[in-house]
């Protein structure tokens, strides 16, 4: 069992060390924690063949837009809003499959017999027209995600009331006892998002009182004359520099 | 064809391999109606390599035009017969043969170099025995057969063609002797077109399948022309009994 919980207690402890009382928030403690737990759910599902990461949502309301509303509803065009946030990976993967509803199927379908839409994107949709093959319908048809929603191709004609989702959902420290939830990322890149949160941690504690920006311009003094250096070489290592 | 209708292939059969081998189970590389294209056109090349699909077709006598165009499908007649009877039911028919260049577009008359009526003609002599109207020919052109005259007289048209196994946009049915090459010429199609997004993956996989598909001799396309030639064992055996009876 490995919980967000446990992780951000243990950064916590580790930044506390400080010897003054500068203190980051456990709250953004939990973000950072987000940031990178989904980061490498990214990596993990993009490098090994595993469902751990997936959420099915067996019916998803189809919207029928009755007027157009800008961004993104046109009138007459069926899509469902995205239930959960996904992982945004490419081709779209973080949707892993859209299918017709199991309720219109006789009772005890299994998963790979139901209709399945194939993803599209917006531009390529208009090369669907151009081959009988390709041509969507409802017993072919597509869809393509724009923004937080998902559109469809080939089912203008038909009713359909739900669809099913297979999402590779992201992981939200901010839904109701999801820190207390079982995060898998955890058991093998524990260590690794353990070392990202220090690092950040340490970053956001290095930041002096006197680089804050007060408003004010007061450039009195001469202009540099040294040559200027990068930041990212000490001023030790380019001293010992033979030019 | 001499093979059953019944051991035609599902493209959902070549699929369950191709997708395999391309790794796009999901259709989001290409759409499935990508592949089934690809099939289609497989199928076509195969049929042009191997003229292997003879279809035998029945229309009605164009008797307003006197010209009838190929079917869809169609690439190369390899006879025409008019008869009188019934459509697909004759009581007498005739072949009718080639003649060169020939066309017309309505019934009054028709074009060729050479014929009966070019009396001026100083390098051909014109037909003298017979003319024309009173002979069953018929002449292609830009996918329309053109008939003469006397072919007018019969009610019917039978005509033997060669066409693609499956016409674009119907379902592609792979007969089970070219079913390796339908698999590989459909990933080899995938792996050209993913040449150019991923190099270094796709170009050794396009030579590797290229090479597979295509080797003189010994690829699996020659392969496939090679066994669609050689099915029909009835007809060649006795086509060797013919000649080797030297009697004829």
């Amino acid at each position: 069992m490995n919980t967000l919980r446990q992780l951000v207690s243990s950064v916590d402890i580790q930044l506390g060390q400080v010897p003054d009382d500068e203190k980051i928030p456990t709250n953004q403690l939990y973000l950072w924690g987000m940031w990178l737990a989904n980061k490498y759910m990214s990596y993990k599902y993009q490098a090994a063949d595993s469902g751990a990461y997936l959420t099915i949502m067996p019916e998803v309301t189809v919207v029928k837009a009755s007027a157009t509303t800008t961004p993104d509803i046109i009138a007459g065009e069926k899509y469902v809003v995205l239930p959960r946030n996904v992982l945004d990976l490419d081709l779209d993967r973080g949707i892993e499959y859209i299918t017709y509803s199991r309720n219109d199927y006789p009772p005890n379908v299994d998963l790979g017999v139901m209709g399945r839409f194939t993803r599209i994107n917006a531009t390529k949709a208009r090369k669907l027209y151009y081959s009988k093959y390709e041509t969507p319908s409802a017993s072919n048809p597509y869809w393509y995600r724009h923004n937080n929603y998902v559109g469809f191709l080939g089912i203008r004609n038909i009713n359909i009331s739900t669809v099913e989702m297979g999402l590779i959902t992201s992981f939200d420290p901010f839904v109701t006892h999801s820190i207390d939830e079982n995060l898998d990322v955890l058991s093998e890149f524990g260590d690794e998002i353990f070392k990202d949160m220090v690092e950040l941690g340490r970053f956001a504690l290095l930041i002096p009182e006197d680089r804050t920006n007060e408003g004010s311009y007061n450039p009195g003094g001469e202009a540099p004359r040294e040559r200027v250096t990068s930041v990212n070489k000490s001023v030790d290592n380019l001293l010992n520099t033979e030019e | 064809m001499n093979i059953s209708q019944e051991s035609f292939l599902t493209p959902d059969e070549i699929l369950a391999d191709v997708i395999e081998e391309t790794e796009d189970f999901e259709y989001r590389i290409s759409t499935k109606g990508w592949y089934l294209s690809q099939m289609q056109q497989c199928l076509e090349e195969l049929s042009f390599d191997s003229f292997l699909l003879t279809i035998k077709d029945d229309f009605e006598f164009p008797s307003e035009n006197y010209s009838l165009a190929l079917p869809a499908n169609a690439f190369n007649v390899r006879d025409i017969f008019v008869y009188n009877g019934a459509i697909g039911d004759p009581t007498d028919s005739q072949r009718v043969y080639w003649k060169r260049a020939a066309s017309r577009k309505n019934t009054n008359e028709f074009i060729a170099p050479n014929k009966s009526t070019h009396t001026e003609d100083p390098f051909f002599s014109p037909l003298s025995q017979t003319t024309e109207a009173e002979q069953l020919w018929a002449a292609i052109d830009n996918g329309v057969i053109t008939f003469s005259d006397q072919c007018a007289t019969y009610s019917y048209v039978h005509i033997r063609y060669n066409g693609t196994l499956t016409p674009i946009g119907e379902t592609p049915f792979v007969p089970q002797f070219f079913r390796q090459a339908v698999k590989l010429f459909v990933s080899l199609q995938f792996y050209r077109k993913m040449r150019k997004r991923h190099p270094r993956v796709y170009r050794t996989l396009f030579n590797d399948v290229h090479q597979e598909l295509y080797a003189p001799l010994i690829g699996v396309w020659d392969t496939a022309v090679k066994r669609a030639h050689s099915l029909d064992t009835k007809s060649i055996d006795d086509m060797r009994e013919y000649l080797s009876k030297m009697n004829y």
